[in-house]
């Protein structure tokens, strides 16, 4: 399979073969609103904070006045160590001064598949595989506000801070409950005009790479679509990897076209609504990848927002 | 009058019986193949049951034959009634791929209808084949009246007429690649293009809402090509569309050759 952005140019290319009016793409750089920024924290000081990216390179980021730092909650300029990893979104005005930086940020979502006192060994889905998350004592009981059935084939979903290779589940990443799968109902059947415009629930998942991208529920399982063997629960139109997106945080208004780049097995099974503005009117859509998330203007700490998907395709 | 209503069930029923075994036994063709492994022989079970009780309903007025028929929509009242208590999504089944639908209610009410018509009729000492042998038109517009009766407690023809009113749109029809080569091997377009066609295994095959688009490697005037072909989802051949792509070695079309509607690799 080709790395997923070859994968998005390729099919790109074909498709336009087939049908010759190409969709007017938005330049890549322009489309992305504001670039995140991913890294290991080389030097800190009050007023620069230097990072070493992923492809070993360092980066000087200068810290803005009203800068905002997240470590298990709101942090001191103290948080930023040496070594930690940290996720920084620019100020909106331009430039690369660190507006909101969250350090060692993780999240685990999945389905219990083993307790063992406060350790969580929970299946992320066939592309991620299991995962293993400490949800202390302190904690445990925030977390269970949103998830009173922490047992075996519940869903979890907490974010937390990675600290020695570990992930410490701190809070639920949800915003509101699961509603009981009978009380969901299903989109209208007159509903084809709006087949391709999908209101609902933006989340983000732990992707190890840094990519920018979305993991899509509804991926075709047939071909080399890229679909997880299971249908999606609920009800989403079939589009294949590398497909391309327009997606739109409606409480930033921030819009970007995002590749798909997995099968995200497990976020139709959640169907819990985001509240960040108003309340989605479905449940999860689309998983962004950390980089893309926070481009968009989501807030890691927060889990999700509100999100309208379009497709344009024939 | 009581005698005739009476009698006239036992011709239904067994018709009704033929008919649900006949559906289960010939599943359509695009029934998964894991479906049909798990499953299989209890489906065909439960059909041969259903033929012969429907064939000794028609044949033979045995009590015995009326208790298993009573005891057998007994049992699916039952098995309907648990699937929808358990809040399940799975279908019933009673008449094969027709009940596609997650079993509801009116789905219990029908199994609990058939059962009592079963119960009424234990005692009639004619066998099928004499009631209709001996039809008058009372006992024509008894059975007309059982099937309109039926029809209206039918969970496939609400879901049908509901189908023919609301199609699925075609993004979310999950169709299966055999479909999909059904539709492009008869299309003008595979016609077209199946001569400049070097293999007949596509290259990459994907989705995108209402199209699937296959990858096949092809050569014009001696420069390897890519033919894509765009099938709809809902496989109408003449809805196929193709076009070629030039391998992306080739920098551009630097002379007239080939197709017209060919088209150089977009920039990275």
């Amino acid at each position: 399979m080709l790395p997923s952005h070859d994968l998005m140019h390729r099919r790109r290319r074909l498709r336009e073969a087939v049908f010759s009016d190409p969709l007017r793409y938005l330049e890549e750089n322009d489309s992305w609103p504001r670039r995140a920024i991913e890294g290991v924290i080389a030097d800190a000081s009050p007023h620069v904070l230097v990072l070493t990216l992923a492809d070993g390179s360092q980066v000087r980021l200068p810290m803005s006045a009203s800068v905002s730092i997240w470590y298990d909650g709101r942090a001191e300029l103290a948080a930023l160590r040496p070594g930690r990893h940290v996720v920084v979104r620019p100020a909106g005005a331009g430039g690369l001064a660190a507006e909101r930086v969250w350090v060692d940020i993780a999240r685990v979502t999945g389905v219990i598949t083993k307790r063992v006192g406060e350790v969580f060994e929970v299946d992320a889905g066939p592309h991620r595989g299991h995962l293993t998350v400490t949800v202390p004592e302190h904690a445990l009981r925030r977390v269970q506000v949103r998830h009173p059935r922490l047992e075996p084939g519940a869903l979890l979903d907490v974010i937390g801070v990675r600290r020695d290779h570990k992930v410490i589940g701190l809070r639920p990443a949800r915003t509101s409950p699961q509603p009981s799968p009978h009380a969901v109902a299903p989109p209208s059947r007159r509903s084809g005009t709006s087949a391709r415009v999908l209101r609902g629930t933006a989340t983000w998942y732990d992707d190890p790479d840094g990519v920018r991208g979305a993991a899509y529920p509804a991926l075709d399982p047939h071909g080399a679509g890229g679909g997880c063997g299971a249908g999606p629960a609920a009800r989403l139109p079939y589009l294949s990897l590398g497909s391309e997106l327009r997606v739109r945080n409606e409480c930033t208004g921030l819009e970007a076209h995002v590749p798909v780049i997995e099968c995200g097995c497990l976020a139709a099974r959640f169907c819990d609504r985001c509240v960040r503005c108003g309340t989605s009117p479905r449940g999860r859509v689309i998983e962004l990848s950390r980089s893309a998330f926070v481009d968009l203007g989501g807030d890691l700490d927060a889990g999700c927002f509100n999100v309208t998907v379009r497709v344009d395709r024939p | 009058m009581t005698a005739l209503v009476l009698e006239v069930q036992i011709p239904f029923l067994a018709v009704l019986l033929l008919v649900a075994g006949v559906a289960k036994a010939f599943p359509h063709a695009r029934t998964p193949a894991l479906g049909r492994d798990r499953r299989g022989a209890v489906t065909l079970t439960v059909a041969a049951v259903e033929g012969m009780l429907g064939i000794l309903l028609l044949t033979t007025p045995l009590f015995v034959v009326r208790l298993a028929s009573v005891v057998f929509f007994a049992s699916a009242t039952s098995v309907v009634a648990d699937l929808v208590r358990r809040g399940s999504d799975e279908a019933c089944g009673c008449f094969g791929r027709l009940s596609s639908t997650p079993a509801g209610r009116l789905g219990v009410v029908r199994a609990a209808v058939l059962t009592g018509v079963a119960v009424a009729s234990a005692g009639v000492p004619k066998t099928g084949a004499q009631v209709l042998g001996s039809a008058g038109g009372w006992s024509v517009a008894l059975l007309a009246a059982d099937c309109a009766v039926f029809l209206a407690l039918s969970p496939e023809v609400v879901a049908a007429v509901q189908r023919r009113l609301h199609p699925i749109p075609c993004e979310f029809r999950d169709v299966p690649l055999g479909a999909t080569y059904a539709a492009l091997r008869p299309s003008p377009a595979w016609r077209e293009h199946a001569a400049s066609l070097t293999s007949r295994e596509p290259t990459d095959v994907w989705r995108e809402l209402c199209h699937r688009y296959l990858v096949y490697p092809g050569e014009v005037d001696g420069r390897p090509v890519e033919v894509v072909f765009a099938v709809p989802i809902d496989g109408r051949p003449s809805g196929v569309r193709a076009g070629v792509a030039w391998d992306p070695g080739w920098e551009r079309q630097d002379d007239d050759s080939g197709p017209q509607r060919v088209h150089s690799p977009v920039g990275r």
